[in-house]
């Protein structure tokens, strides 16, 4: 059984890691260069640090987007070339298949994180470069589970980007969303509709990641612990992930190859 | 398969008509707005509230602090043109700064802007406006900027002319409990208030100790202060020559 997961692995791999998706992270990485660069010249004071944290938030955004689409495209190939009804004539199972993908997603988010690591070292120490690329690549493994979970379910490419995003941005928004429902809670507290609002949000609380889940990037500019920061997002991340797999797994065992 | 391509002779008349119409239209409207947009000046518009940003910063609040302080810092170039301090709406700026450093309030970046960047204006309202935040600044945490606090002290004596003013501030520093760790010179602000210095005299004291105390740790901020106190011996040496 492993060995097989392993040959659709590599198969897998091959597709997704290709010299487009490497010219393409040196192209990501030049360009949030140049831009931290040109913020520098327009700080006055604490260029470097403000430099460093544009560059990180940058290349942070910018290999989530890339990640999301290029596992919703590898896998949007198979549902259209039909890859799925041919494995599944195979002796492999569908749990094989997720695990495959899951291994494919972890050699990306490490990938991707690489440059990061290796860009931020040059430019500061390598205990921040080691934090930033560490917790990039939970992040990226988090965000690469939506991506899984949505392009298994909604089969195509456009849908699947626009969830993944959604989510990871609604993830982000949390804090938001609960500044917006504090300040009208004056206004509209008595009203049916505002509390069954409160009432949902807190309910999606439960199953959203938040700001513990995600890299800081605050930690360019004073001092923490990183090993607290990381092992708090890795058990975070840990735990949503096996809750985030359970949910694929159902998922694609409940659909129908003909 | 792609599909081949039919000559332009091909296409209605009244469609490429249209098309050079709307064409053109858009050249023109383009133009015109340009031209009328040229000379506007956009004045700062009032902050939200500092936990709004912190709240749309995606957890990077300090990151946001900062590259909101630029956009702040860059509202005086507009369309390639500098726009003179005195144009700017000092309450709003003031009200800028203040919702930034509660945003961040680890960062230094306010005061410094209102000590060094907004005060060189001739306008006496506006460089009492930022002594009156380096003041609520200091006030809120006095060891982050007891600096900015001597700064405003020579600010309110040499550019407003203000002794009586200055000396409040100076004891305000002076009054400060033993647990604040700040030079003895910074205590002794009243001395150099009160001694006979000009402008340009008072100001070399004040960044030469601050260069000495080692207090400063940024490298931008040194090098800012190096170039100030070169320019401020060049400018003591040309008058002692003349």
């Amino acid at each position: 059984m492993f060995s097989q997961t392993i040959a659709l692995f590599r198969y897998q791999l091959l597709g997704i890691i290709n010299g487009r998706i490497i010219i393409l992270l040196l192209m990501i990485c030049s360009v949030a260069f140049l831009a931290s660069q040109f913020v520098a010249q327009l700080a006055i004071i604490n260029s470097e640090n403000i430099a460093l944290a544009t560059m990180a938030d940058f290349l942070r955004y910018s290999l989530v987007l890339l990640l999301i689409i290029s596992l919703s495209y590898q896998i949007s190939q198979d549902y259209e070339l039909s890859q799925f009804e041919r494995l599944l004539a195979m002796p492999l199972s569908r749990l094989q298949y997720v695990l495959a993908q899951f291994l494919v997603l972890v050699v990306l988010a490490f990938v991707l994180s690489m440059p990061l690591f290796l860009l931020i070292m040059l430019l500061s120490n390598t205990s921040v470069a080691m934090y930033w690329a560490l917790a990039t690549f939970m992040e990226l493994m988090l965000v690469g589970q939506f991506t899984l979970l949505a392009i298994i379910s909604l089969e195509k490419l456009p849908l699947a980007v626009i969830f993944s995003i959604a989510l990871y941005l609604l993830a982000k928004s949390v804090s938001l969303i609960d500044l917006i429902l504090s300040r009208s809670a004056p206004f509209y507290d008595e009203e049916g509709s505002f509390q069954l609002i409160q009432f949902l949000f807190s309910g999606i609380h439960y199953v959203l990641p938040d700001s513990s889940y995600f890299a800081l990037n605050n930690v360019f500019f004073e001092p923490v612990n990183y090993v607290d920061l990381l092992s708090t997002q890795f058990i975070s991340v840990m735990v949503y992930s096996i809750f985030i797999q359970s949910v694929i797994l159902i998922d694609f065992y409940r659909k129908e190859f003909n | 398969m792609a599909a081949s391509q039919r000559k332009i002779s091909q296409i209605p008349a009244f469609l490429l008509a249209a098309f050079l119409l709307f064409f053109a239209t858009q050249l023109y409207f383009h133009h015109a707005h340009n031209k009328l947009s040229n000379y506007i000046y956009r004045s700062l518009k009032t902050p939200l509230d500092a936990q709004f940003y912190r709240a749309v910063s995606f957890g990077s609040e300090q990151l946001l602090s900062y590259l909101l302080l630029i956009r702040v810092q860059l509202h005086d170039n507009q369309k390639g043109q500098h726009v003179s301090y005195s144009h700017l709406d000092y309450e709003t700026l003031s009200n800028w700064l203040m919702t930034l450093y509660n945003m961040n309030p680890a960062s230094d970046y306010p005061a410094f802007l209102a000590s060094r960047v907004y005060s060189n204006v001739q306008d006496e309202k506006k460089i009492r406006k930022m002594v009156n935040l380096i003041e609520a600044l200091f006030n809120k945490n006095p060891q982050q900027h007891w600096r900015r606090m001597t700064e405003a002290c020579l600010l309110l004596k040499h550019q407003l002319h203000d002794l009586p003013a200055a000396l409040k501030i100076a004891e305000q520093i002076a009054n400060l409990p033993a647990t604040i760790k700040m030079p003895f010179w910074a205590r002794d602000m009243r001395l150099i208030l009160l001694d006979e210095l000009n402008r340009l005299e008072s100001a070399q004291i004040l960044i030469s100790s601050m260069l000495q105390s080692g207090e400063i740790k940024d490298n931008d901020e040194l090098r800012f202060l190096r170039d100030r106190l070169l320019k401020i011996q060049q400018n003591l040496s040309k008058n002692k020559q003349n």
